[in-house]
């Protein structure tokens, strides 16, 4: 058996920008693909990259890398380890799509396991890995607790993977108005329990839209923002989202 | 009469007019005609779809559902003003038209006029988790192109708490934006 990793490029559309085109159909196929094959893997993507783990049998995967070569949907496709392993390291899964490899803990395992080929690495492959992987040990993400922080989200969020309520709504909307301190989020008792709210905010992590940092004192006191006056559009919106609920819809 | 528009935008069988007509208070306008390929229905609108929510009696919100091709950029006209948000549907299950999209937001400008921009993936009921966040990670990545900030969420146009909840969120949106 063997794994390889590999790196390339987002093809570019006609505009210039490299995207992530048919990243989904990739996905769809390389499970089904991969369970054929007894093959098991990742698949990342991240600001005009792919990284890509494929595991099984050698010759398996040889062909399988020899056609992902040839896709022209990516492109400067730069092979990183190319390893002997005795067993799987990925789950019983044909293909897992990760969302942020540093802070995947099967990556990071993976990973881990191979940190001693990283130093033969050219600069450019270190450059490209870098992307993707915490090269330095000591720059490892390590489980953190958002006690004492304050959060602030800077991009609305995809709420697909989330809980799309009401509360996790509300949630998002207050910590993108303004910077707020973990404790004045969880006393209020606005927005879910304690773990419920750690959920929300470990997915916003990962979808590195969420800024954590030290909380200011001020932080543990900013009021939520009063409404506007009530005739305006939002105000009515508001109102006639509320009745619609209240009388089941 | 303060009267704002919501643009819902989509490829065929995304559920624009299924989204107007679950949302609307009064019968929705539908322009149809019998499809003359294979899309997986009988009709496709050829125009647009219209519905009304009345808020008060001086306030009311329009419903316009859009085709999404550019070939119909003539209809985008039609909304582009006393826009409260535009709506995105794309369906689970089909890649995105990367030209359709880069077009209409190059259209709408939502990054530049200050317009709430949603986008919806629709049909995900029973989607596989990891290919709709691959899916995801796709418009999230055209919304970064293009320099909007857009949530993305699902949407079960048939469903009313699914669809009344794509109105709360434009609400959130307008609330921080303070486009209200």
């Amino acid at each position: 058996m063997k794994s390889i990793l590999y790196i390339s490029s987002a093809a570019s559309r006609p505009n210039g920008a490299a995207l992530p085109v048919d990243l989904a159909k990739i996905y769809r196929h390389a499970r089904h693909h991969n369970a054929r094959y007894n093959i098991r893997g990742i698949l990342s993507y991240r600001s005009g990259y792919y990284i890509q783990v494929i595991q099984g049998d050698n010759q398996a995967i040889d062909n399988l890398y020899s056609k992902i070569a040839n896709d022209n949907r990516h492109t400067n496709l730069e092979m990183i380890f190319d390893v002997a392993i005795s067993e799987y390291t990925f789950e019983n899964r044909s293909m897992k799509l990760i969302q942020n490899t540093k802070i995947d803990s099967e990556f990071n395992q993976f990973f881990d396991s191979n940190r001693h080929l990283v130093s033969e690495l050219s600069y450019e492959k270190k450059i490209l890995l870098g992307k993707f992987a915490h090269l330095r040990r000591s720059d490892a993400h390590l489980p953190s607790s958002y006690k004492g922080k304050a959060v602030k989200l800077i991009k609305w969020p995809n709420y697909t993977v989330l809980d799309q309520t009401t509360t996790v709504v509300e949630l998002c909307s207050l910590i993108m108005q303004s910077e707020r301190a973990y404790e004045f989020i969880v006393d209020s008792e606005l927005y879910g329990t304690q773990s419920q709210i750690n959920a929300v905010l470990d997915e916003l992590k990962n979808q590195e839209i969420l800024v954590v940092s030290d909380a200011p004192r001020e932080a543990h006191k900013t009021p939520v923002k009063a409404e506007t006056t009530p005739v305006k559009f939002y105000s009515k919106m508001k109102a006639f989202l509320s009745l619609r609920r209240s009388n089941g819809l | 009469m303060d009267y704002k528009k919501l643009a819902i935008t989509g490829e065929v069988g995304a559920g624009k007019s299924q989204l107007v007509k679950t949302l609307s208070e009064i019968n929705p306008l539908e322009t149809e005609a019998e499809s003359s390929v294979d899309i997986g229905k009988s009709y496709t609108t050829v125009g647009i779809d219209y519905g009304r929510i009345n808020l008060s009696e001086d306030t009311a919100l329009g419903l316009y559902g859009v085709p999404g091709q550019a070939r119909y950029s003539f209809v985008w006209e039609i909304v582009n003003s006393s826009l409260w948000g535009l709506l995105i549907i794309v369906r689970y299950g089909e890649s995105p038209n990367y030209e359709n999209l880069e077009h209409l937001l190059e259209f709408f400008k939502p990054n530049e006029s200050g317009t709430s921009c949603i986008v919806a993936i629709s049909h995900c009921e029973n989607a596989d988790h990891d290919e709709l966040r691959a899916l995801t990670i796709e418009l999230s990545s055209i919304l970064e192109q293009a320099n909007i900030n857009a949530p993305i969420l699902k949407l079960d146009p048939r469903d009313k708490e699914s669809s009344l909840s794509i109105l709360h969120m434009f609400n959130v949106i307008n609330m921080h934006s303070k486009n209200i």
